[in-house]
């Protein structure tokens, strides 16, 4: 079996005594080098997750464990050396004056002498196509722009897991499709596990694993594909499917059959294709 | 009321190192009633346009009429605040602007600065916080202690509760989840549709411009790119994709069947249902062809 | 706001004066301020004008640009001048106006106080024009170091400063956001009796909080994600360095500053 880099074991969580569980027995297991997609409508406790794995906050039950490791108060900062977050908002992550300084400010954090932190937040500034604004500030980038910076800042300390906490949310059309370019491209050239917290199921199509979350739990751990012939129940807790999807369930519902549910464009109009020949 | 832009332009900071030109010879007309699109990338002057509509930029050349209101650089306009009044902007992330200490009290916001009687606002707040899709127990409640879901909808029903004749909405669903955006999207169109509000979507989504606007205008750079109705407008895919702009998904997916199958099959705003019947024929029927 | 008072505005360049260690700068602009209060005569004054005038072309800023960004502080300095000249009562009387007799020693005094308050703000605004604040933030970190063993929290200080100028100008535009909105809701900010006026802010003060609130903890979340523990430990990116150049020109100021001693009355 493979082994498991982050862990929920029977993972409850609610923001104080009298406040209603936001998580409710939440168990999962990511592995490394694994690109899962963690999907909900707003308020379905997803982002808590997220929050949960880098110990920003503390299960009330259950245990989490990354890398092996125990999140807990003392083993916190151990784990947040493996756990680079990007989160929703690309003003309020962006901490230095200007682009250099922000990647910076992770590795100063760490104690990472200044020779090496330059070259890193070379690397890393090249790895997100964004080597031509070290001194920008960031009043002058683009939304899609602050939020590639926050990419390269977390891998310039080279963590073991990336996690986009709906980092795309806030983004126009460009900048969505910078982030996920820019994602799709440091996930295949870098060995990471990368874990994507979304409520928008165009973003999920190329993630190798997708966990639902609906009203704190856990709804459905699935392939996109397998996701996405769940149209209706999806509707019902909030979710869409993508366009192809929607109107591949049409044509079944007059009676076409496809032997892969298509996710693409071009997947359905390959399934239209070979029934074309047939017929 | 009706609209128009005459050769309208608008300059950031004239006469400094910072000068900034948002929008240029920009031409349009808008009849009262109508839903209308504009559609751009970010800094194509959307934001500039509409901030035109009420007043808060006045052209720096050229003409601004809603109305018998009527916006130039010349002169300041004197019932600035009747014009306010009847055009409601719900910008980018309304729920920014709540400030009082219940949702009632924000909704009243609006109106008691246009100095409607409370008797009367109290039948607006009433019909605002339905129109929005709240329930009424939620008006004697913080605004601040509501979903951030929630908080956009008291911010929208504070706007509506001004009873405005033309509605500008600034990305009205940006950050909601998609049953979020379908509900919010579909509130609007019924309220459009119900009370003839001349309605002014800015989006970035292609596929809101196409379903629910009735005429869409394209700004690239400041400028006018296209106009039109969505259908026509939208299959130009060519000149799109200059200006770095998808066809709505839909359309795109059309072209690729004809491309794929040699049949051309149009967009006129028909449902899935029947885009599905159409391709089972075009599969069926695909021996005519070859 | 980008009119042409430059007091605090920051200029970029690659002049002598941009390039020199932001600590030196500092240090002899203190030196500068407490020394101008020794000049007493005709040479001595004249030598501190030339040091700032010189300094001024040195940083290949247009100096109409910097005086006339002067402008506010202009008046004052006129005024002091005048103020000078109704109040003291030195030496002969030189002529009337109205009646009212102006005194010699009155016009050395306002001249006197009112080229030093000049050549303060003049040599104060070239720091300010030449230094990018988070150079000014870095060297009052490093200036104020010693003071770390008396607990004074010197690493918090200039984290402080360097966040708050970073978020000075996504805050600006904010205020801007919400202003427009309220505005767009009927609230006149710029008419109306001043009760009237000074209740206007309130809807524009409150979801200012609220947000700042919000970006604040939002902030601290990110920070802790990336990994900040406070000061101990930490490396610096920015780093300063003391060069050649900061020591020729610290001997030239000191230099300045035995000739002032030699030229004075």
């Amino acid at each position: 079996m493979r082994e498991s880099f982050i862990e929920f074991r029977n993972v409850s969580f609610r923001y104080g005594e009298e406040q209603p569980w936001v998580l409710k027995d939440v168990s999962f297991v990511i592995y490394p080098d694994e690109w899962v997609a963690i999907i909900g409508h707003n308020g379905s406790g997803k982002s808590t997750i997220a929050k949960l794995i880098n110990g920003l906050l503390f299960p009330q039950e259950g245990e989490i464990f990354v890398d092996g490791v125990h999140v807990n108060q003392d083993s916190i900062w151990d784990v947040r050396k493996n756990v680079g977050m990007v989160f929703q908002n690309p003003d309020n992550q962006f901490v230095g004056t200007t682009v250099r300084d922000d990647v910076a400010f992770g590795l100063e954090n760490r104690g990472i002498p200044r020779q090496e932190m330059i070259d890193r937040i070379n690397t890393s500034l090249t790895a997100v196509a964004m080597n031509d604004y070290f001194l920008h500030e960031p009043h002058r980038l683009s939304g899609g722009q602050k939020q590639r910076v926050a990419i390269a800042s977390i891998l310039a300390i080279s963590p073991k897991v990336v996690i986009l906490d709906e980092a795309t949310a806030m983004l126009d059309p460009k900048g969505k499709l910078e982030i996920m370019r820019t994602i799709t491209e440091v996930q295949d050239k870098l060995d990471l596990a990368l874990v994507t917290i979304t409520h928008d199921l165009n973003e999920i199509t190329l993630a190798d694993r997708v966990i639902v979350m609906n009203e704190g739990q856990v709804w459905l751990e699935a392939t996109p594909r397998e996701v996405f012939t769940k149209k209706e129940e999806l509707r019902r807790i909030g979710l869409d499917t993508p366009f192809i999807s929607k109107l591949a369930d049409e044509l079944i519902s007059i009676g076409l059959v496809f032997n892969n549910h298509p996710l693409s464009h071009e997947e359905l109009l390959e399934e239209l294709w070979t029934y074309h020949s047939k017929m | 009321m009706d609209i128009s832009f005459k050769n309208v332009s608008y300059t950031y900071q004239p006469n400094t190192p910072f000068e900034h030109r948002a929008i240029h010879g920009l031409s349009f007309k808008i009849s009262s009633g109508s839903f209308v699109a504009i559609v751009g990338h970010t800094g194509s002057g959307k934001s500039t346009l509409i901030q035109h509509l009420n007043g808060l930029l006045r052209p720096t050349i050229g003409q601004v009429t809603i109305g018998g209101f009527q916006l130039s650089s010349e002169k300041k306009l004197k019932q600035m605040k009747e014009l306010r009044r009847r055009v409601g902007v719900v910008f980018q992330y309304p729920e920014h602007q709540l400030f009082e200490e219940t949702v009632a009290k924000d909704i009243a916001f609006g109106p008691s600065n246009f100095g409607v009687d409370s008797e009367e606002i109290s039948r607006r707040t009433l019909e605002a916080i339905k129109a929005v899709g709240l329930p009424e127990p939620l008006l004697e409640r913080s605004p601040f202690d509501l979903s951030g879901g929630q908080m956009r909808r008291v911010a929208i029903a504070g706007v509506l509760a001004m009873n405005p004749e033309v509605l500008v909405l600034d990305e009205p669903t940006a950050g909601l989840d998609p049953r979020g955006q379908t509900e919010v999207m579909d509130m609007f169109y019924q309220l459009h549709q119900q009370k003839q509000l001349t309605t002014i979507l800015v989006t970035h989504s292609m596929e809101d411009a196409l379903h629910y606007a009735d005429h869409v205008i394209i700004l690239d750079h400041g400028t006018k790119y296209m106009e039109g109705k969505p259908e026509e407008v939208f299959v130009k895919k060519k000149e799109l994709n200059k200006v770095q702009l998808d066809v709505p998904e839909v359309i795109q997916f059309l072209f690729k069947v004809e491309k794929k199958f040699g049949v051309r099959l149009t967009y006129h705003g028909q449902g899935l249902n029947e885009i599905a019947n159409e391709l089972h024929s075009i599969i069926k029927g695909a021996d005519s062809i070859e | 706001m980008n009119n042409a008072f430059i007091i605090g505005q920051y200029v970029p360049g690659e002049s002598l004066i941009h390039r020199l260690d932001p600590r030196t700068k500092i240090m002899i602009i203190f030196f500068f301020v407490i020394f101008v209060f020794f000049a007493n005569s005709a040479a001595s004054y004249g030598l501190l004008t030339a040091f700032s005038i010189i300094s001024a072309i040195v940083t290949r800023i247009k100096l109409s640009y910097i005086f006339k960004g002067l402008t506010p502080v202009w008046f004052l300095i006129v005024f002091t001048f005048f103020l000078h000249l109704i109040v003291t009562r030195e030496g002969e009387v030189l002529f009337e106006v109205l009646s009212f007799p102006i005194y010699s020693g009155a016009v050395i005094q306002g001249s006197e106080i009112s080229l030093r308050f000049f050549l303060l703000i003049l040599v104060t605004s070239l720091l300010t024009l030449t230094t990018s604040p988070i150079e000014i933030t870095d060297a009052i970190e490093s200036l104020l170091h010693p003071l770390k063993r008396i607990k004074f929290p010197v690493h918090e200080l200039a984290l402080m400063m360097s966040i708050s100028l970073r978020f000075i100008p996504t805050l600006m535009q904010e205020t801007e956001k919400i202003s427009k909105a309220q505005a767009s809701r009927g609230v006149d900010f710029k008419t109306g009796p001043i009760k009237d006026r000074v209740q206007a802010i309130v809807p524009l003060l409150v979801p200012l909080f609220v947000s700042a609130f919000k970006r604040a903890e939002e902030l601290a979340m990110a920070m802790e994600a990336r990994g900040y523990q406070g000061g101990e430990g930490r490396t610096k990116l920015r780093e300063l360095r003391i060069v050649n150049r900061d020591r020729y020109t610290a001997l030239l100021f000191i230099l300045i500053i035995i000739g002032l001693f030699l030229t004075r009355s």
